[in-house]
């Protein structure tokens, strides 16, 4: 290649797709990572409601879907930051064995309240709708849960990588908070203890 | 019907011309902030008692008894009388696109869904999409007040109680009904509050029963619920951040 080449269509062709993709592509403006985040909480998303759908067709019994249900929270969720965040201050006056049981207690919780309000979703079809980057909160996945004959609702999923990898942090029910509204609840239930944390984990635990 | 048509025509003009100054919704109170929580929970006492040994038992013999079809006609109807003060509100919030969509739903269904029984608008792209006036106060940039409980009533905030009794006051199609027409309407407007009741069993089960503290649970459901809707969505700028605090 000598310098008196006249630029090559190619070469033109290059610099356009590269400004076509600089406005088509945002991660021009939020910088590269931040699209990534963006795309990786989707295939967090899409990945874990597809497992939730197996799940909830594969005909479990209410015991197993609990059992699973609370699998599924471990593993795609930052379950100890979702503990600490509904105990609140409590959490940095307990020991470390105490935030342990908690964690586990309240996961279980959880797993029992929700697992089994979702077994009548097993008709349900789960679409991503969009994806919206909050920043340092993480990226917020909309999706829209359709059941045969009824109106779609939204649920949106709270992704956050400041734990090190993807995990979700909250869940927002048609604009209803888990974290918001487990807080109240919990709340309610320590104070219920007497304000006494560790008998706060063996109610949690006794189950309802 | 044709002179409704053309009085409907008429007040969403006028209000399209009121509405050119629009307005910033003013901003939410936190959501711990409750001055009138002593008599909130009182009415929620009696509200949940009413629940548990009239609306609830009753609403799920509606769901249980009537078939499906029959429920769903009952819904369409009294959704689609309802449009004409939806088109309304659409006018007054100034956004012409829905007074379009609105008008042409209440149109085909009341025509080709034989009178809202059926709803063939949806298939047409023109969903059901729900306002009220207080959307209307959100938007002009009304504060949405004290959280207020009434016994019967239910949930609600100052600013939406006084949507709730205007939606009533500037309901054409309550203006220009009358007799049996008006009371058949007022009657399947109560059997699609027991649908409502029945669809949302579960979550009224989960908030009401299943809580230790259901008057709070739902309290915060409410508000931030209603808070998103009148948004279009969760608020991104608010987003908590769990790792923060710890």
């Amino acid at each position: 290649m000598t310098i008196s080449d006249p630029p090559s269509a190619l070469s033109r062709r290059f610099l356009l797709a590269t400004g076509l993709a600089a406005v088509l592509n945002a991660s021009v403006f939020l910088g590269p990572a931040r699209a990534d985040a963006s795309a990786r909480a989707q295939d967090l998303v899409a990945a874990l409601s597809q497992e939730m759908m197996a799940l909830l067709r594969g005909g479990r019994s209410d015991a197993q879907l609990v059992a699973d249900f609370e699998r599924i929270l471990s593993r795609y969720g930052d379950m100890q930051i979702v503990a600490a965040s509904v105990l609140g201050p409590p959490w940095r006056g307990a020991s470390s064995a105490q935030k342990q049981a908690f964690t586990t207690a309240f996961q279980g919780y959880l797993a029992r309240k929700y697992g089994k309000q979702f077994r009548d979703y097993d008709d349900a079809s789960v679409a991503i709708r969009r994806a919206r980057d909050g920043g340092k909160s993480g990226v917020l996945v909309e999706t829209a849960i359709t059941r045969t004959g009824r109106q779609p609702f939204a649920v949106e999923w709270q992704v956050s990588e400041r734990s090190g990898a993807p995990r979700v942090v909250n869940l927002i029910i048609e604009g209803v908070s888990l974290l918001t509204n487990e807080r109240a609840e919990v709340g309610a239930l320590l104070e219920a203890s007497g304000g006494n944390v560790d008998r706060l984990i063996s109610t949690m635990n006794a189950g309802t | 019907m044709k002179r409704t048509a053309v009085t409907l025509i008429a007040i969403a003009i006028a209000a399209l011309a009121l509405a050119g100054c629009t307005a910033r919704p003013a901003p939410s109170p936190p959501l711990d902030e409750d001055p009138l929580e002593a008599s909130n929970r009182a009415a929620h006492d009696v509200n949940v008692t009413l629940d548990r040994t009239a609306y609830g038992p009753v609403s799920r013999a509606y769901g249980t008894y009537v078939p499906e079809p029959v429920r769903n006609g009952v819904m369409n109807f009294v959704d689609n009388a309802g449009l004409p003060a939806i088109v309304i509100q659409y006018a007054l919030q100034g956004r012409p696109l829905l007074v379009a969509e609105t008008s042409m739903r209440f149109a085909v269904n009341s025509t080709f869904g034989l009178g809202g029984l059926l709803d063939p608008a949806a298939e047409m792209a023109l969903p059901y999409r729900e306002t009220n006036v207080d959307e209307t106060f959100y938007r002009w940039g009304v504060p949405e007040g004290a959280y207020l409980e009434l016994p019967v009533g239910g949930p609600g905030t100052q600013r939406d109680w006084l949507g709730f009794a205007l939606d009533f006051a500037v309901d054409p199609v309550i203006w220009l009904t009358s007799g049996t027409t008006a009371l058949t309407l007022t009657g399947l407007r109560g059997a699609e509050l027991l649908h409502d009741r029945y669809k949302l069993d579960p979550v009224v089960e989960a908030l009401l029963y299943d809580s230790v503290d259901s008057y709070t649970a739902q309290r915060i459901s409410y508000l931030q619920n209603m808070r998103a809707r009148l948004q279009g969505g969760s608020d991104l700028e608010t987003l908590e951040d769990p790792y923060d605090d710890f």
